[in-house]
């Protein structure tokens, strides 16, 4: 079960991810990456069950929210499926993959 | 000159009025350079407090970018155990850099933000894996080195910002 407010905040990052206005950065994590803002940072993980958690931090870096897909059940299930493609463009994004490709297909023409 | 020409002189009504004029005049400006002189001496103290703020601003950053040196040093070492302090010490000296300086850009705020997450991540990646050692050096000093690029570039701004 999650909250409204977490809702909202899925939605957004989901949005801006999509639209690739969020600069999301590599993390210590084999699969995690964050995005960091002046007193807090939003990090996606996979844990090693391929599960997806989206957490909060403070300055200090401890997490004040997290949300979890184990936290989704009925109609928040949709809810899963953003955390997923929020994940999938985090890792495009930090890992610089498109303009891998680009590169990639500069070189093969 | 007889002494009736001398009191007559300044007795005249005309030579009082010129003289209260000139008196006037002369107040003024004198007021006028005292407020300068005031003004100079509070813009010289300014400047000189900026400049102390501005050396105390990139010490604390040298601080924090001399702590990260160190820990891309202790991970080509594999000294897992003593590199979590320095994390800790790095997270304590970036945060206390975040709360003295809230005129700080928002840009360069986010960039802080990250920095001490990473090193969270790194923590308790370190803490995880220690025991068996399998450790990605090069990733962890490759996200270091970001880092150190973004403080060095933090730097740079306030030395020619001047702590304003």
């Amino acid at each position: 079960m999650i909250t409204e407010k977490q809702k909202k905040l899925i939605e957004k990052i989901h949005t801006k991810t999509a639209q690739d206005q969020l600069d999301w950065r590599d993390t210590a994590y084999e699969s995690g990456y964050l995005i960091s803002f002046p007193e807090h940072t939003v990090s996606i993980t996979e844990n090693r069950d391929f599960e997806l958690s989206l957490s909060i931090s403070n300055l200090d870096g401890k997490v004040i929210d997290i949300i979890s897909e184990d936290d989704l059940d009925g109609e928040e299930k949709q809810y899963a499926l953003y955390l997923k493609e929020i994940f999938e463009g985090a890792r495009r994004k930090a890992l610089n993959a498109d303009q891998a490709i680009d590169t990639l297909l500069a070189a093969l023409d | 000159m007889d002494m009736k020409a001398i009191i007559d002189f300044f007795t005249n009504p005309d030579i009082g009025a010129a003289a209260s004029v000139i008196g006037v005049i002369i107040t003024v400006t004198g007021f006028g350079f005292t407020i300068y002189g005031v003004w100079r001496a509070k813009r010289a103290a300014q400047e000189a407090r900026d400049d102390i703020k501005t050396k105390q601003q990139t010490f604390d950053l040298s601080t924090s970018i001399a702590i990260i040196e160190e820990i891309r040093r202790l991970h080509r070492e594999k000294a897992w155990t003593v590199v979590q302090d320095r994390y800790t010490a790095l997270k304590k000296s970036l945060v206390a850099f975040h709360c003295s300086n809230p005129t700080l850009k928002s840009e360069h705020k986010e960039m802080i933000a990250k920095t001490i997450k990473v090193i969270t991540t790194m923590d308790s990646e370190v803490e995880r894996k220690k025991v068996s050692g399998n450790l990605n050096i090069e990733h962890l000093n490759r996200l270091l080195s970001e880092s150190l690029d973004e403080l060095n570039s933090i730097q740079v701004f306030l030395a020619f910002r001047g702590g304003k």
